[in-house]
């Protein structure tokens, strides 16, 4: 039984103009153990979706339809008190921002230890104590504990962030562009990280915009578009064989370091999410778009172990 | 008058974006509508000369009395009604006064800036930063006491209000397109601020006014009850309140409740009015 | 901490000149206004001018007005105040401002501790409870609380606790023949150290209506900031955070507050201000004898030297208090060091 299954989630934003579906019928599962990333551009709904998982979506944003099964158990239907039981313990989050993501008023060291007096009814000493450990398996210094989070950097801070994360060893960590607001060397050491943890069994769900980096470490990858499902599946066999137009078109426009291929952006803006386009929301900067993209949503078609949604395949003979 | 480009007209467009609906807005404008009428109409409305002394003293609210008589047997109501006068001249010269003088160099300083700027807002730093009942009084003290010297103190402790806020709003103003627009074409700086820069102000000035106006209120029935303004037998809300004050705990409540009801609902009604209109302003700048 | 200490001393360098300014401002108000400031504060009641004459020489307003400004301010920051000229004339007003200062200070806290209660409460389950009818009536009591008339509310409380229900006392700090030794002018801190019990009861049951009073009034103020604080501050990513790592709501409402109360501090400030000025009208209502009914009383009797001095007094205060507030807000938030 897979560790998490997604069913025909959907979130909407109650906005001033009008009703937008941030995440529109998105379906997938994640194993134990297993890291998965979701990919794509800003206003595809990933982070949305990884928000909804802990049910942190902010207002005006709700989720409005579909299942979060999580451990045998429906996320969405749990009392307040359940769900929070679980988060921090059984599922944990890290977010985009490590700047802003501490209490400026608390000293690190109290905010980590909170954690183990939270969840495991220890007293601050010992949980002082598993906070210094939480700290070291993150490789940071030990005088981190007593700093404010203004006197840190926000690649420690981050790490601070991870090291919380892992402390209680959740089943799944969420990371939400872990590493966007940080330079490109201290990305490599909190990827590492996060690999350290998935290697002790813990589930990744990284969210990103930046392919390769997804490439370079998950299992499987999932590409949004709109608020949908484009394609899924394992890594290489998706980046060696793309399926969905969009995601070749995301694997063509990231410049590749050991070959002199061409980078070629994908033409074309994201859509408002107001008024989305009929259809399958891509076909406006898709270049094999056909009459039937235009006017019938694709459906979702499981070829292989590939799951793509796009109206090309289905002509193929895949299966609904 | 061409509607459109002038002035006065940008100031009337800019006015009708400015008002909010809501009860907020509603119970506050009916309420300063209704004083307004009241002192306007006084003559015509008040039951009985307010200054007349009559033997029918101490008497609590009846038919023929409805707010009852004081101890020189003064009927309340009237008093009530003309006091309205008095409070509402003074506390509307005076906010004029401070606007005069305050927008005006709340522009100059803010556009202006450099060392002017930085004196004249630490002066006006202080100002505001001391109490303006206590700053009042000394100013009342001085001049002596009477209804325009009331209005002379008022102005001056709210002057620094009006200041800052022009020079607030001036100051990022001044980073506006349109105004670097208006200079890259040479215009001066008189020009620029009276065409450019006053309109804009207005649906602040209109909180501004609102709200302080409300400060105002108070502060003035502050001053009248300490017996700075007017001098009996003139209506008074602040004075009668002090005048009754003595009777109130040996149960004769109606001579000071109902000026101070009317003193705290004049006030309200500002304020009632001053916070929608911030709240509309806040929406719509997001 | 040493970074702590000098940033209070560059603060309290940076007070002296608004004391000075609102010195300078209050001296140009009550020397050189149009009119003879004593004839104006005396009314013109006909005196003879050799009188006049002593009156003015006792209140120095012989000398040239630049070595008043000076020596005045010289005298001021040595503790003498002048003399009085009027009924009673020729007592050392510091006398009457050490009686009646420590009993405006501790009506001044207490009001003030009222207000922070009252304004943090219902600021706080604003914002918690955000949208709601809740929110929307204490929006509503935080400007009813603003406009309210003190002579007003202070009357119907006296009325309906003092007269009606006879819980407490309505007039006066202390019972007479009760009051404490005194060795700070605080009567409850008095009490306290002395171990006067009844004078404690005394005082405590005094202070409560005007400090209720005044404390309401203020209240309205903090309300409003606190709540949209608050609102903006339980948005913000570090409190998502807390919420993603399970920790009790309870808890995470407490931090936010914390949060949301820092800016407040600095606005309190400037609230005192506020409550000096309703304080003279709270004290006028409950009779306590305070500087601010001293004002009120010297203003009766036209004692120009007496109202000027406590003027200038209230200058020094407010001042005294914005740089208390500097430093209690660099205590609270760890980020502000020079």
């Amino acid at each position: 039984m897979p560790l998490m299954s997604v069913e025909s989630l959907e979130i909407t934003y109650m906005a001033l103009g009008g009703r937008i579906k941030a995440v529109d019928g998105i379906s997938f599962s994640l194993e134990q153990g297993e890291w998965m990333t979701v990919v794509g551009e800003s206003g595809s709904g990933k982070s949305t979706l990884a928000y909804a998982i802990m049910r942190l979506v902010p207002p005006p944003g709700k989720i409005t339809g579909g299942k979060i099964v999580f451990d045998g158990m429906n996320l969405l239907e749990l009392d307040k008190e359940k769900l929070r039981k679980i988060r921090g313990k059984e599922i944990a989050m890290v977010f985009q921002d490590p700047m802003t993501s501490l209490d400026p008023l608390r000293r690190v060291g109290d905010q980590a230890a909170e954690l183990f007096v939270e969840h495991e009814g220890l007293d601050m000493e010992e949980a002082k104590k598993r906070a210094e450990e939480a700290m070291k398996s993150v490789r940071l210094p030990q005088h981190v504990l007593n700093s404010y989070p203004h006197q840190l950097s926000g690649g420690q801070r981050q790490r601070v962030m991870i090291a919380m994360a892992m402390s209680l060893r959740p089943k799944l960590l969420i990371a939400d562009e872990p590493t966007t607001a940080l330079d490109v060397l201290v990305q490599e050491g909190i990827m590492e990280l996060l690999n350290s943890m998935k290697e002790e069994g813990t589930s990744i769900l990284l969210i990103t915009h930046d392919l390769s980096l997804a490439a370079n470490w998950s299992d499987r990858i999932m590409v949004m578009y709109a608020g949908r499902l484009a394609e899924l599946g394992n890594t290489e066999d998706l980046v060696e064989r793309p399926l969905h137009p969009y995601t070749k078109g995301l694997l063509d426009s990231v410049p590749d370091l050991w070959s002199d291929k061409e980078v070629k952006p994908i033409e074309g803006n994201p859509p408002d999410m107001r008024y989305p386009p009929p259809g399958c929301r891509f076909h406006p900067r898709c270049p094999m778009a056909m009459e039937i993209c235009s006017k019938k949503e694709p459906p979702i078609l499981s070829i292989d172990k590939r799951v793509v949604s796009c109206w090309l395949m289905a002509k193929e003979g895949g299966k609904a | 008058m061409e509607l459109g480009s002038s002035l006065f007209g940008k100031l009337l467009k800019r006015t009708r974006t400015a008002i909010p609906t809501g009860a907020m807005f509603n119970v506050g404008i009916t309420i300063i509508l209704a004083v307004v009428l009241m002192a306007v109409f006084a003559p015509l409305i008040s039951p009985y000369d307010p200054t007349r002394a009559t033997p029918d003293i101490l008497k609590p609210p009846s038919s023929s009395h409805l707010m009852g008589t004081n101890q020189i047997g003064q009927d309340i109501l009237s008093r009530v009604i003309y006091g309205s006068r008095i409070i509402l001249m003074v506390v509307l010269s005076a906010t004029i006064i401070s606007m005069a003088v305050g927008i005006p160099l709340g522009i100059y300083s803010g556009f202006i800036g450099g060392r002017a700027d930085r004196t004249l807002s630490m002066v006006m730093d202080s100002i505001y930063a001391f109490p303006s009942l206590i700053l009042a009084i000394a100013i009342a003290s001085v001049l002596g006491p009477s209804p325009l010297n009331t209005a002379i103190s008022l102005a001056v402790v709210y002057i620094p209000t009006y200041y800052r806020m022009t020079r607030g709003q001036t100051l990022s103003l001044r980073e506006q397109l349109f105004v670097e627009a208006a200079r890259s074409m040479g215009a001066r700086k008189l020009y620029i601020m009276r065409k450019h820069i006053l309109p804009n102000l207005l649906p602040t000035v209109l909180v501004v006014f609102t709200l302080s106006a409300a400060d105002a209120i108070i502060t003035e029935a502050g001053l009248s009850y300490l017996g700075l303004s007017v001098t009996p037998p003139t209506p008074d809300w602040g004075y009668d309140l002090r005048a009754g004050q003595g009777y109130f705990t040996t149960g004769y409540w109606w001579i000071s409740f109902f000026p101070g009801l009317m003193i705290t609902l004049l006030a309200l009604g500002f304020a009632l009015v001053g916070e929608a209109m911030g709240e509309k302003i806040s929406i719509a700048s997001k | 901490m040493g970074s702590l200490a000098r940033y209070l001393v560059i603060r309290a360098l940076a007070i002296i000149p608004t004391i000075l300014i609102l010195y300078t401002l209050v001296f140009i108000i009550l020397r050189i206004l149009p009119g003879d400031p004593i004839l104006a504060v005396l009314g013109t009641k006909n005196i003879p001018p050799d009188q006049l004459e002593n009156l003015r020489r006792m209140a120095g307003l012989d000398k040239p007005l630049y070595i008043q400004y000076f020596s005045y301010l010289f005298n001021f920051l040595r503790g003498d105040f002048g003399v009085t000229i009027t009924f009673p004339s020729g007592v050392p007003i510091s006398t009457y401002i050490a009686q009646r200062f420590p009993a405006t200070l501790e009506l001044a806290i207490c009001g003030f501790i009222v207000s922070i209660v009252i304004g943090l409460g219902t600021g706080a389950l604003a914002a918690v409870k955000k949208g709601t009818k809740i929110d929307g009536a204490l929006k509503l009591y935080s400007i009813l609380a603003y406009v309210t008339f003190i002579p007003l509310l202070g009357m119907v409380l006296q009325y309906i606790f003092g007269v009606y229900l006879k819980w407490l006392p309505i007039a006066q700090r202390i019972d007479p023949g009760l009051a404490p030794r005194s060795i700070t002018g605080l009567y409850v801190l008095d009490s306290l150290l002395t171990a006067n019990w009844a004078a404690l009861r005394s005082s405590v049951l005094h202070l409560i209506l005007p400090s209720i009073t005044l404390g309401i009034v203020l209240s309205g103020a903090y309300t409003r900031l606190l709540r949209n604080n608050m609102v903006e501050v339980l948005s913000s990513d570090f409190i998502r955070s807390y919420y993603s790592r399970g920790i009790r709501e309870r808890k995470i409402n407490w931090y936010a507050l914390k949060n949301a109360f820092l800016p407040v501090v600095t606005y309190m400030g400037l609230q005192f201000a506020i409550l000096l000025g309703g304080m003279v009208l709270t004290e006028s209502t409950f009779s306590w004898p305070g500087m601010g009914t001293f004002i009120v009383e010297r203003l009766d009797y036209r004692d120009y030297t007496s109202i000027q001095a406590a003027i200038i007094f209230f200058a020094f205060i407010v001042g005294l208090i914005s740089l208390i507030v500097d430093a209690v807000y660099a205590l609270l938030d760890p980020r502000i060091r020079y």
